[in-house]
């Protein structure tokens, strides 16, 4: 069984049934110290696991952003970066998890301010597993969960992401028409607006999400 | 609803010496309103001064930080005293911080988080109850990036704001829907503009400490210069926002040579689901 260290964000953190070290912190602690502790923590876990809920502020306009986005975002970037960094110097290869509420694909689900912390740390997520590249030894993967989804599948999907580092591991409330109907305006707004001008050539675009490379499809 | 844009009325622009924002200062202008150009850099805030002159006092220029949230509380009574109601908030200031994530200072993610996320957030903290109360047609637009779309393998930490900001547009356009004011988001691909030369201009604040290579920023800002150089010009960006608040879009892109890349991360979920 996969050993974890777990940074939770969140008071509502769904249980991945596993062995699991949390990562204790300071509420206070910069990006230095978050990547100083991680990379100074002994034994080796099998797996760096940042964990986040779904429950947030509701209302937008008695928000301290602090609190709510700036300050998580900063502890999961610190913790993440400090991980492979931890990973880079053992000379080893590793999984970073991101265990995201469903809500971070669709965001009617939860608060506007729940929002956009979790879109920020899905933009963090992807990013970090476009840097790592395709053929690191490091991966990362993201862990959509429901709030209905029971321990033993959301375990058994933490699990298969070890095995098959795939990029995205969707919970069962995640369907193909919600993700065309997400998609659906963004495309029309584009498709609505002119070509610009054509630019030099700068490489492939967007080679992180090719279907070749994201892993297994189907969960 | 009611579009807000109209003779008289007034918009707010962050980042808008410059750019994407003057663009859109411009095309405010044009169209009647009172705008207000907020900006950090004294030496863009100049030469906007002068571009805008012909506007008379229908344009103000003001210094704002707007990761400062005492700067955002002093521009509200700025805009309350001198034309009592803002109908348009355009935030737009931004900062291009490249790179690997990985490999990065604290103070690189502090200073694009602080400007590229924070910078929203605190414009819309400041100014969304006072566009409410007022009660007339407004509307809050974003500036984001196709990077608040889709990731590059050297821009997370631009990109992870970038997506948040993408997040609170559509989050603001849900929730209010049905008042007297509404949200888009613009996503720009490449605009001729300034923004990867931000990194000589960095405060202090966020100073890394970590010594620059000259010639290396020397030949990234030149790459970007070229790049972007290709790209629209900020003035027909401005126009596309205008059109875009006037027809109350949710979405704002300039080119649609991007639908590929969108496709692409659509396509990505759509097989993990299974649906592909």
């Amino acid at each position: 069984m996969s050993r974890l260290l777990i940074m939770e964000l969140g008071s509502d953190i769904p249980s991945v049934g596993m062995k699991v070290d949390h990562f204790e912190f300071p509420r206070d602690a910069t990006i230095t110290q978050l990547r100083q502790q991680v990379q100074a923590l002994p034994g080796k876990p099998d797996g760096y696991l940042l964990a986040v809920g779904g429950r947030g502020h509701d209302s937008i306009e008695e928000v301290d952003w602090q609190h709510e986005v700036i300050r998580p975002l900063r502890h999961a970037f610190g913790f993440v970066t400090g991980a492979v960094r931890r990973l880079r110097e053992q000379g080893e290869g590793g999984l970073i998890i991101f265990l995201l509420p469903s809500a971070a694909l669709i965001p009617s689900r939860v608060s506007t301010v729940r929002s956009v912390l979790l879109r920020a740390l899905l933009g963090m997520a992807e990013a970090l597993r476009a840097e790592l590249g395709s053929a690191s030894a490091i991966n990362t993967s993201i862990v959509f969960h429901a709030s209905c989804e029971g321990e033993a599948e959301l375990g058994r999907r933490v699990s298969q992401v070890f095995k098959l580092a795939q990029m995205y591991s969707l919970s069962t409330d995640i369907d193909e028409q919600q993700l065309r109907e997400y998609f659906s305006p963004l495309l029309a707004a584009i498709d609505a607006t002119s070509a610009g001008p054509p630019l030099p050539d700068i490489g492939p675009m967007a080679v992180v999400y090719d279907l070749n490379s994201i892993g297994a499809a189907h969960t | 609803m009611s579009h807000p844009v109209h003779p008289g009325n007034t918009a707010f622009v962050t980042g808008g010496a410059s750019g994407i924002g003057l663009g859109i200062a411009q095309a405010m202008l044009d169209a009647g309103l009172n705008v207000v150009v907020a900006d950090v850099r004294a030496d863009h805030l100049d030469r906007a001064r002068e571009a805008l002159a012909p506007a008379g006092e229908r344009a103000l220029c003001i210094r704002l930080n707007v990761g400062d949230r005492d700067d955002w509380r002093r521009s509200r009574e700025i805009v309350e005293e001198r034309w009592r109601k803002l109908h348009i908030l355009c935030l737009n200031a931004g900062v291009g911080v490249l790179g690997s994530m990985v490999e990065s200072e604290a103070a690189d993610w502090e200073w694009s988080t602080a400007v590229n996320l924070g910078g929203v957030l605190n414009g819309v903290e400041a100014f969304l109850p006072h566009m409410r109360g007022h009660g007339e047609p407004a509307h809050i637009i974003a500036t984001s990036s196709m990077g608040g779309l889709i990731v590059a393998n050297d821009g997370g930490i631009y990109s992870s704001a970038k997506y948040g900001v993408v997040a609170l547009m559509e989050g603001l356009r849900r929730d209010l829907a049905g008042t007297s004011v509404s949200a888009s988001v613009l996503c720009p691909a490449a605009v001729n503009t300034n923004i990867f030369d931000h990194e000589r201009m960095r405060p202090e604040a966020f100073n890394s400490g970590i010594t620059r290579d000259e010639d290396e920023l020397n030949r990234a800002e030149a790459l970007a210069r070229n790049i972007l150089s290709h790209g629209r010009s900020p003035r027909e960006v401005g126009a596309m926002v205008y059109e875009a608040l006037v027809a109350n879009a949710p979405y704002v892109f300039t080119d649609n040579g991007v639908r590929p890349t969108l496709v692409a991360r659509r396509d990505a979920l759509l097989a993990s689901a299974g649906a592909l």
